[in-house]
């Protein structure tokens, strides 16, 4: 589960009528605890197991210390291989998810019959679970799936997107998942462009299509950035889906990861895969925020 | 430069009349202004002349040539609107060389355009900013010079003034007529300050209920409206009903609950015909009771705001308070006897028949 | 107002209006209806190809939901866990959502963040640290294990749902009831409670809907013991053997309150409660 709206400006508190109280320290921590406690417990307590586990320190299957796993992820075929599936199935959805989402919201924007019927069916995937979505798109383009059905009469084959090698079939579920939510973060950046700024563009002599590129794409861009972030690192990370319809090599680094601790109990590569993987969205978080950063200064 | 004509025009929104028959003319290089309320039907006028907004039905005709199939990106005019509508994501260089761009200008020329047109609206140096950057002024003046910029056949103002402060206001008044005959670009404005219409147009054309209710010169439409409602509408106004008792070459005489009164005759008038007189607060004169003429009368209320002092006055044996202005100080106070001048050139608005 | 200024033509925009509308009803409504289908699906006939409609229709399916074991003890683990989990994550986050709202906290943003950190890190590195502590804490394979942790990614929502409600309570009405003489409690029961109840009603119902769908982490932690809808998704959808039939009841007992909820929360809910609660599973 991933929440997208705090990646747009959109603080849920900090109302001005709400006037706050001054601070009492105890109070407030007493407050805090059951909840805000709870999760920095949650969190911590894994992901100091996950680090220490990842040098072969204090836990199940403990080695001592050790840059073996780390050794192993960084040569095994299996882990790289993995790896790089992981990435081109995440640089393929949040790419494809982008182009798709972005024109789809820019037709929304028109009036067209239909259009609040379509405003409503396309957040049904919003609150569809991942595996329901797999479930629900392979009835569809699976082996034997409606598709292949309706096409066979024709002699057309359906190609098979359960288990392929390219990962086009988990690509796909992510897309029936990740471009309506896309949609709609683009769809809220783009409703709250002023209406007069594209009339000035239209005076101004730019027509449609160089008032969506020189006007709607720059300004939606904030919520393009924010989505892609989310949808990238939901691909990157996704589980249910490649396990499902996966192919059995390569595999992504979540079903690996799975694998080597649910299947081999070896928790010390499964950490080191985890803790590589927490590097690399790392570093997409950071490049987010540079962009932001950087764009935030051209405008300030 | 060029001259508009509207013909016709007629538009309604979900079945309600937000226009019905719209004709104009917009003479070369005139400034005319759209005049009225909110919901008379001025800014759709505007759109439709844009091309942001398709007519029900009428024509548009720009040089005689009709426009109204053309889409707006092709009619050739820029628009200024209220909030500025600047691209928040360009500079103000950037935003003013927009539609130049647009127009497929070369680089050099677009520079050398930008930074005329900035110099002319004052805004040079500011061109790296970004519209957030710059005060409602300036922001303003970046929306003016990206209109400019491109020699537009017509220029559009869409209350381009309302969102600022007074102070600020009445100087981009002058700034806005002084280039405008300085470019000579056909203009049309739009605004329910009637201030402002009279101190920018050469021509003021008042809307109510969408249609053109009068159209004319500034002093035309303030000194000899047509109706009620323009009278009403332009500037305050004691409105004295009246009947025609006798009509000569220069003058006309009615009789009155102010009794019986001369005035100067502007229009076709018979003798028993129901009017009413249009007397401007500004206009009306008060004199010392032992005055020679006048209507004998007593100040009710007295307001003093600097510039001018207003009173209410009310003659004597009459219910029929007067707005009067007097410029500056003057020396009448509550209670103090007074003889009241009515101007001899006062606006005629005839009264339908059914009075 | 149309915002279909550029294309001038009716034809046209119906045309494409048309186009827009097939393509979003194939590509969402469609599957569903296949769904419907295929928990439709007589088991005694089955529902090969070429055969585009099923040869033959039954309950069976649905009857098995209560009939076969394991269906209908995961059906039961799901609420049961669903209703522990949606109390937890309320009881645990209002306090932190009165604080984070209406307390001058020191480092609120820092606290802000630290409640969606759950939601931005991948689950599967989560639970491969998560696996081993509860190992460790002899949570693993429990119910209170799953429960608790559901509630990890379930409560971010629930906070945020809150805090945006209860900061929505102007101070002035609080100032109002307590100046009219209102003890605190008095003033949280009949002030504060009734104007948040909205705010609670969408958080238990996201709360719920999600612990409902939850599987990764409840995989890790309950497997084998503990086993709820999701996962038995996740095995009759090959990740144990491949069984359609079962796997399309358990999808739509599973989207039927989720559904639910999309429609409930477009009419009646306030859109912030919709911005903070949408998520995927």
């Amino acid at each position: 589960m991933v929440s997208f709206d705090h990646f747009i400006d959109a603080p849920a508190t900090a109302l001005p009528l709400a006037r706050r109280r001054p601070a009492k320290l105890w109070i407030d921590l007493a407050l805090l605890a059951p909840g805000a406690g709870f999760l920095l417990l949650a969190m911590a307590l894994p992901l100091v197991q996950l680090l220490l586990a990842s040098f072969g320190l204090f836990g199940l299957g403990a080695t001592g210390p050790t840059f073996d796993n780390y050794v192993e992820v960084a040569s095994n075929v299996l882990f790289t291989s993995a790896f790089r599936f992981s990435l081109t199935i995440a640089v393929a959805t949040t790419v494809l998810s982008l182009v798709v989402a972005t024109m789809t919201a820019a037709i929304l924007q028109l009036d067209f019959p239909g259009r609040r019927l379509v405003s409503a069916l396309y957040k049904i995937p919003l609150v569809v679970p991942s595996l329901i979505a797999a479930f629900l798109v392979l009835t569809v383009v699976g082996p034997g799936g409606m598709a292949a059905r309706l096409l066979q009469p024709w002699g057309i084959a359906w190609p098979s997107l359960l288990h392929d090698k390219s990962g086009i079939g988990i690509i796909v579920v992510l897309l029936w998942h990740n471009v309506p939510i896309t949609m709609l973060i683009v769809s809220a950046v783009a409703a709250a462009i002023p209406r007069p700024v594209i009339e000035a563009a239209r005076t101004l002599g730019a027509s449609p299509l160089r008032i969506f590129f020189r006007v709607i794409v720059p300004l939606c861009s904030p919520g393009i950035s924010a989505a892609a972030l989310l949808v990238f690192i939901d691909a990157f990370g996704t589980y249910a889906i490649p396990s499902i319809i996966g192919p059995a090599f390569p595999r992504t680094v979540s079903v690996m990861m799975t694998q080597e601790f649910l299947l081999h109990a070896r928790w010390g590569t499964a950490s080191a895969l985890g803790v590589a993987m927490l590097l690399m969205t790392g570093v997409v978080l950071a490049l987010y925020h540079a962009l932001l950063a950087r764009s935030r200064l051209l405008a300030a | 430069m060029a001259k508009l004509e509207l013909r016709g025009i007629a538009k309604s929104f979900g079945g309600s009349p937000a226009l019905s028959g719209v004709s104009l003319a917009v003479e070369q290089g005139e400034f005319l202004t759209l005049l009225g309320g909110s919901g008379c039907g001025k800014s759709t006028t505007l759109r439709i002349v844009a091309g942001l907004t398709d007519p029900d039905a009428g024509d548009v005709l720009l040089d005689g040539r009709s426009i109204v199939a053309t889409p707006a990106h092709k009619r050739g005019m820029a628009m200024v609107f209220q909030s500025y509508a600047l691209f928040p994501h360009l500079t103000v260089a950037q935003n003013v060389a927009f539609g130049l761009e647009m127009r497929r200008h070369s680089g050099a020329e677009i520079q050398k355009k930008v930074a005329r047109a900035l110099d002319l609206v004052a805004l040079g140096g500011l061109d790296a900013r970004y519209p957030r950057q710059l005060s409602g002024g300036q922001q303003q003046r970046v929306a003016l010079a990206r209109a400019l910029v491109v020699e537009p056949h017509l220029l559009l103002l869409d209350e381009p003034l309302s969102n600022l402060d007074a102070q600020l206001r009445a100087k981009l008044r002058v700034e806005l007529r002084a280039l405008q005959q300085q470019i000579g670009v056909t203009t049309i404005y739009v605004t329910h300050d009637q201030a402002e219409a009279l101190a920018l147009s050469d021509r003021i054309a008042f809307m109510a209920g969408g249609r053109i209710v009068e159209l004319g010169a500034p002093e035309q439409v303030y000194r000899r409206p047509q109706s009620r409602a323009t009278a009403e509408f332009l500037g305050a106004a004691n409105l004295l009903e009246a009947a025609v008792t006798a009509v000569n070459g220069v003058s006309f005489a009615v009789d009155s609950r102010l009794g019986r009164l001369q005035f100067v005759r502007t229009d076709d008038l018979a003798p028993g015909e129901q009017v009413e007189i249009c007397l401007r607060p500004e206009e009306i004169v008060l004199l010392g009771p032992a005055a020679p003429e006048g209507v004998p009368g007593v100040v009710r209320h007295a307001a003093y705001q600097g510039a001018v002092t207003e009173y209410i006055v009310e003659p004597q044996g009459v219910d029929l308070p007067l707005q009067v202005q007097v410029s500056g100080l003057s020396p009448w106070k509550p209670g103090d006897a007074v003889r009241i001048l009515l101007p001899k050139q006062s606006a005629v608005l005839k009264r339908a028949a059914k009075h | 107002m149309n915002a279909l200024w550029f294309i001038r033509s009716p034809r046209l925009r119906w045309l494409i209006g048309g186009l827009i509308v097939a393509a979003t009803v194939t590509v969402f409504v469609f599957p569903m209806i296949i769904a419907v289908l295929w928990s439709l699906v007589d088991p005694n006939v089955g529902w090969f190809p070429p055969h585009v409609l099923p040869p033959g229709y039954s309950l069976d399916n649905w009857r098995a939901l209560f009939a076969v074991p394991e269906l209908s003890q995961a059906f039961l683990t799901s609420f049961i866990v669903a209703v522990l989990v949606t109390l937890l994550s309320l009881l645990l986050g209002f306090p932190t959502s009165y604080a984070i709202a209406r307390r001058n906290l020191r480092h609120r943003r820092l606290i802000e963040l630290l409640v969606l950190l759950p939601l931005t890190l991948p689950s599967v590195v989560l639970v491969t640290g998560l696996g081993s502590v509860f190992i460790r804490l002899g949570l693993s394979q429990t119910m209170a294990g799953v429960v608790l942790a559901q509630c990890i990614v379930v409560m971010p929502f629930t906070i945020r749902i809150l805090t945006a409600t209860l900061s929505g309570v102007p101070q002035d009405l609080i100032d109002a009831a307590s100046n009219l003489g209102g003890g605190p409690l008095t003033v949280v029961r009949r002030v504060l409670l009734p104007m948040v109840m909205p705010g609670l009603f969408a958080a238990s119902l996201l709360a719920f809907v999600n612990s409902l769908e939850e599987f990764l982490l409840s995989f890790v932690v309950g497997m084998p013991t503990v086993q709820t809808l999701p996962m038995l998704l996740w095995a009759y959808l090959g990740g144990r053997s491949s069984i359609q039939t079962y796997a399309a009841v358990v999808s739509l007992v599973l989207l039927i309150p989720t559904l639910a909820m999309l429609f409930v929360a477009e009419r009646v809910l306030k859109q912030e409660h919709l911005a903070a609660g949408f998520g995927k599973g």
